[in-house]
């Protein structure tokens, strides 16, 4: 679960991480992407979701909108099939269903699923890159547009991850597609579209 | 005086206790002549057949309110229903396979897993909506007042009601009122899917165990797949 968790809110933040100093094909990538990815401060993306299951070998798709913004302001919003979302910022956190203005707080560290992403988002935010080669063995499948393949290392994914693929947009600034593929055959596809950077986010989506 | 009193006082914490019904939606009125069959074959548990349902959900349990998306295979022959929902980050929050008397726990994510009697939960409220109780005909008494056809009969866990309103008339609300249970389910705004008519809105409430159930149900469609 945790480590689910992480490969959701890992991809949009992949460009803000430094790479490891090794000169090889997959670092000169990250560096580029790296680089690229220096003057980000905040992501406003929509994105589609499509979620494969296995056992009826049929998709249930979903749409949403995401926002980030350093150091530690996220927000994940689902608009369809149903409206709900929630936002992490620092240690306090907020979800909502149907209507935003009926949300309810809720403190990060009360909530395990909620904690596990926030510290998540922390780490790749302080672009702590060992940790990230720490826990999976990454392959580079496509050097432009950038293609990652992130396997989990034994110990990591509770048995429960197979495998990530990472596709970066072909301007290598943000992220366009992240599948997370389980073991058993069920996997999650989120695309990101109309991605916007930098772009001035008003206080109240945090 | 005094006992008055405390009679009102009785009463007027009993009205803050019992919980409103949910209103069922105003349908037209249905034509007479409707057999207890006839009502009984419009039921969406009727079909034969496996349907495949789309359904995104809420789900209020215990002071916790799950908003999901889900998918579920209905066998209305077989009475059983596999349910798979997902979180709004796509990541699974229960598989479960659920018949009239059993039910198997594929997965269950273990924060919900420790809500105590959370698949339980769900998988009578699957029951209740898409398998069980339903019409007997020939036993329950069939009514036909204002417009509205109404099927009355005894179950071990009490007396069940089932309401049929508009044209055709279709299921409109299912009450069970027992010692052991008491609940109520409306169904409004029915659909024509690629199953047949559909509620698109479903809502659930058992005041018993404490819950609520909010359902929107976004396809249904046969499969011809082998089981």
């Amino acid at each position: 679960m945790k480590s689910l968790l992480l490969a959701l809110t890992l991809p949009m933040l992949l460009p803000i991480m430094a790479p490891a100093a090794t000169p090889t094909a997959l670092d000169e990538v990250l560096s580029g992407l790296e680089k690229l990815a220096a003057e980000v401060e905040t992501l406003a993306s929509d994105f589609r979701q499509e979620k494969y299951l296995a056992v009826f070998r049929d998709m249930l798709p979903g749409e949403g909108r995401f926002y980030y913004r350093r150091p530690d302001r996220m927000r994940w919003e689902l608009t369809q099939p149903i409206a709900t979302g929630f936002v992490l910022a620092g240690d306090r956190g907020r979800r909502w269903k149907d209507k935003e203005d009926k949300s309810e707080a809720f403190e990060i560290g009360r909530e395990p699923v909620m904690k596990i992403v926030a510290e998540q988002l922390l780490a790749w935010t302080r672009a702590d890159f060992p940790r990230l080669r720490s826990q999976y063995e990454i392959s580079l499948v496509k050097a432009s547009p950038a293609e990652l393949r992130l396997v989990p290392k034994k110990g990591m994914g509770d048995g429960f991850l197979d495998y990530l693929l990472i596709f970066f947009a072909p301007s290598g600034r943000h992220v366009r597609q992240v599948e997370v593929h389980e073991q058993g055959g069920d996997y999650t596809r989120i695309t990101f579209f109309h991605t916007r950077i930098n772009e001035a986010l008003s206080d109240h989506l945090f | 005086m005094k006992n008055l009193a405390a009679g009102l006082c009785a009463a007027l914490i009993l009205a803050g206790c019992a919980t409103p019904r949910i209103p069922p939606a105003p349908v037209p009125p249905s034509p007479p002549g409707w057999t207890a069959a006839q009502l009984d074959g419009m039921l969406w548990m009727s079909v034969p057949k496996r349907v495949r349902v789309k359904q995104s959900a809420c789900f209020t349990f215990r002071g916790r309110t799950v908003p999901m998306a889900a998918m579920m295979e209905l066998n209305g022959g077989q009475r059983r229903a596999r349910l798979v929902a997902v979180n709004e980050l796509g990541i699974k929050l229960f598989d479960l396979e659920i018949s009239d008397s059993a039910l198997v726990e594929h997965f269950v994510l273990p924060e919900l897993a420790r809500i105590p009697r959370f698949s339980e939960a769900v998988a009578t409220s699957v029951r209740r909506l898409f398998l069980a109780p339903r019409p007997r005909v020939g036993d329950d008494r069939l009514d036909f007042v204002n417009g509205r056809y109404r099927m009355l009969g005894k179950r071990l866990s009490g007396e069940v009601e089932f309401f049929f309103g508009g044209d055709p008339p279709l299921l409109a609300e299912t009450r069970m009122d027992g010692e052991g249970e008491r609940w109520q389910a409306v169904f409004r705004d029915y659909r024509m899917l690629g199953a047949g008519f559909w509620p698109y809105d479903v809502r659930l409430r058992d005041d018993r165990a404490g819950y609520l159930l909010e359902l929107r149900i976004l396809e249904a469609r046969g499969i011809d797949e082998p089981d």
